[in-house]
């Protein structure tokens, strides 16, 4: 069983004493021990938001992770995304089709516009487009902001995030600021979407 | 797979899971010195009342 445990007031002391030597070994210089972010974006119905929800820890001490919450802060903006058939990635799809199903092969007939919003970020993401694709990421790409838990006190996180689709691995890049002061922040995200689906 | 990583009763979605290395850049050491002191003493409150 994981050993999982808040840092917190009530919880066991030697424990968070370590966490806290491990962590102030991490900022004075020490190498090796990363501060490590992860968990999951989720899309809340009731509130309409994006919202990166998780824990972080330190690399060489995952026995005490604590929360994180991050907000998208355009949730209430759109992306649009222009679907034409004589793109050249879709081109020859669309001709199959169109002789499939005895369409007139008029450019403008498959056209169609799509609005990027939280609402439907996750519908969109299962559509087997590249270009629709890319334009959720283009949508993600923004600033964010929320809070982690450090020492028992709240922290304020402000950053902008930027993703790029490289080999079917969605990469992160970002840089951001708190009281603590101004870090950057890279890794990776794995969408979840339909078995046989491809990016 | 989006479904297996969802419980439909839920009030959300997961959409994606990520993981990322945060490497700060400049660091304010008084401010951090600040916090861990907070807690040590709000710690060593918490214990001296409990004995």
């Amino acid at each position: 069983m994981e050993k999982s445990s808040n840092l917190d007031l009530a919880s066991d002391r030697d424990e968070n004493i370590q966490f806290a030597e491990n962590n102030r070994n991490y900022i004075e210089g020490n190498s090796g021990n990363d501060i490590v972010l992860e968990g999951n974006l989720i899309y809340r119905y009731l509130s309409n938001q994006i919202e990166f929800e998780g824990n972080w820890f330190m690399s060489l001490d995952q026995g005490v992770k604590e929360r994180l919450s991050y907000l998208l802060l355009k949730n209430h903006e759109f992306t649009e995304c222009l679907v034409n058939c004589d793109d050249e990635d879709e081109k020859s799809e669309n001709d199959s089709e169109n002789k499939y199903n005895n369409k007139p092969s008029d450019s403008s007939y498959h056209n169609m516009k799509i609005k990027i919003c939280s609402a439907n970020l996750f519908e969109c993401i299962l559509i087997n487009k590249a270009k629709i694709f890319n334009a959720v990421l283009e949508y993600l790409d923004s600033e964010y902001a929320g809070y982690f838990m450090y020492y028992g006190k709240t922290i304020e996180d402000r950053f902008n995030l930027s993703f790029e689709l490289q080999d079917s691995l969605v990469k992160i890049n970002g840089e951001g600021t708190n009281s603590l002061g101004n870090f950057s922040l890279i890794g990776y995200m794995n969408f979840y979407r339909n078995k046989g689906n491809q990016i | 797979m989006l479904l297996e990583k969802n419980d439909l009763e839920a009030d959300f979605i997961k959409i994606a899971e990520f993981k990322l290395t945060k490497i700060y850049t400049e660091f304010n050491p008084n401010e951090n010195y600040r916090v861990i002191k907070s807690y040590q003493h709000r710690r060593k409150k918490l214990d001296d009342d409990f004995y």
